[in-house]
């Protein structure tokens, strides 16, 4: 599906989807917008009826509301990208990277023979990494660094930095370029040392 | 029509008043991981082999064993705030409390034999 939201000029624009891309208020009842309205695209001429929910209990969460638009409707850009790639990133390593590092740890603790198990599922004979080795461990620091710059990233937007969207845009495409040149680093030390 | 005011229906809605402590949390365990991910980085790219005796020797040693147990720590719970965030997005009702235990579940466990492992190989002796 085509992105709606071809030009983004601020917040405000992103968060106004383009009538053709939308069903419109004609397709939503009002039933099925929340009584308190916060986010109602499209119906904007169409407020609700705040009198048809009086009888309905305050915490009542009503599955038939329209959703907030989602990754389709976006125009991508890098402070998407990054964004979702955070907590892609994250949730790779706190899975693998968290397990991989424990069966490290314990392989170690519990002496040569299940460290050698270890060792033989990432290399070959001669000590060399196998794929299985290569994909994992690249994939695992490529995660570490791309999370790790926009990371740094974020404490920076958490003090209110950097939220103008020409320096936003800039600084989520430094953090993939700080991963690529990170990870290839990485490597290259480890592979001529 | 309900009855009650208009006042004591909203009361007790609104912010959970807890999210803050987890918000910083979550930032200044980024902060200790930074720290101590940098260590970790140079330590492996410093390793003179990844045979069992090396690996092995380097754990043992405090100045490793110290930083490895307080990695563990840092990033454990930086990624158990993570993955709770990700878990309240994605998921509804009992799934998300099902998901919520299990996940804690997971994250103390390995934990558990993370720190386990490092105290036994520094303190164990030779192996």
């Amino acid at each position: 599906m085509r992105p709606c939201v071809k030009s983004v000029k601020g917040r405000l624009a992103a968060l106004r989807p383009s009538p053709a891309c939308h069903p419109g208020p004609q397709s939503i009842s009002p039933r099925d917008l929340h009584p308190v309205g916060v986010f109602t695209i499209g119906v904007s001429a169409n407020q609700p009826d705040f009198r048809l929910f009086e009888d309905l209990p305050l915490a009542a969460r009503n599955t038939a509301r329209p959703l907030s638009p989602h990754l389709q409707i976006w125009k991508w850009g890098p402070n998407m990208l990054v964004s979702i790639l955070h907590r892609a990133t994250g949730t790779g390593m706190a899975t693998v990277g968290a397990a991989l590092l424990v069966w490290f740890l314990a392989a170690v603790a519990a002496g040569p023979e299940s460290y050698a198990t270890f060792r033989d599922v990432f290399t070959v004979e001669s000590g060399r990494l196998n794929i299985i080795g290569y994909v994992v461990g690249i994939g695992l620091t490529a995660c570490l660094f791309q999370h790790m710059a926009n990371g740094i990233r974020h404490l920076f937007m958490d003090v209110g930095a950097g939220f103008e969207l020409k320096s936003n845009k800039r600084q989520a495409q430094a953090t993939i370029v700080f991963a690529v040149v990170m990870t290839v680093a990485f490597w290259l030390y480890l592979g001529i040392k | 029509m309900r009855s009650g005011t208009a006042i004591g229906r909203v009361r007790g809605l609104g912010s959970a008043k807890s999210g803050t402590h987890h918000w910083l949390n979550q930032r200044l365990t980024a902060g200790s991981n930074f720290l101590l991910v940098v260590w970790l980085l140079i330590s492996i790219l410093r390793q003179p082999s990844f045979d069992y005796a090396s690996v092995h020797l380097w754990l043992a040693n405090p100045w490793a064993a110290i930083p490895m147990a307080m990695l563990v720590a840092s990033v454990f719970y930086h990624m158990r705030l993570g993955l709770q965030v990700v878990i309240e997005d994605y998921e509804q009702d009992q799934n998300r409390v099902a998901l919520l235990v299990v996940m804690n579940l997971f994250v103390f466990t390995i934990a558990a034999i993370a720190i386990f492992s490092i105290l036994k190989i520094a303190f164990g002796g030779a192996a």
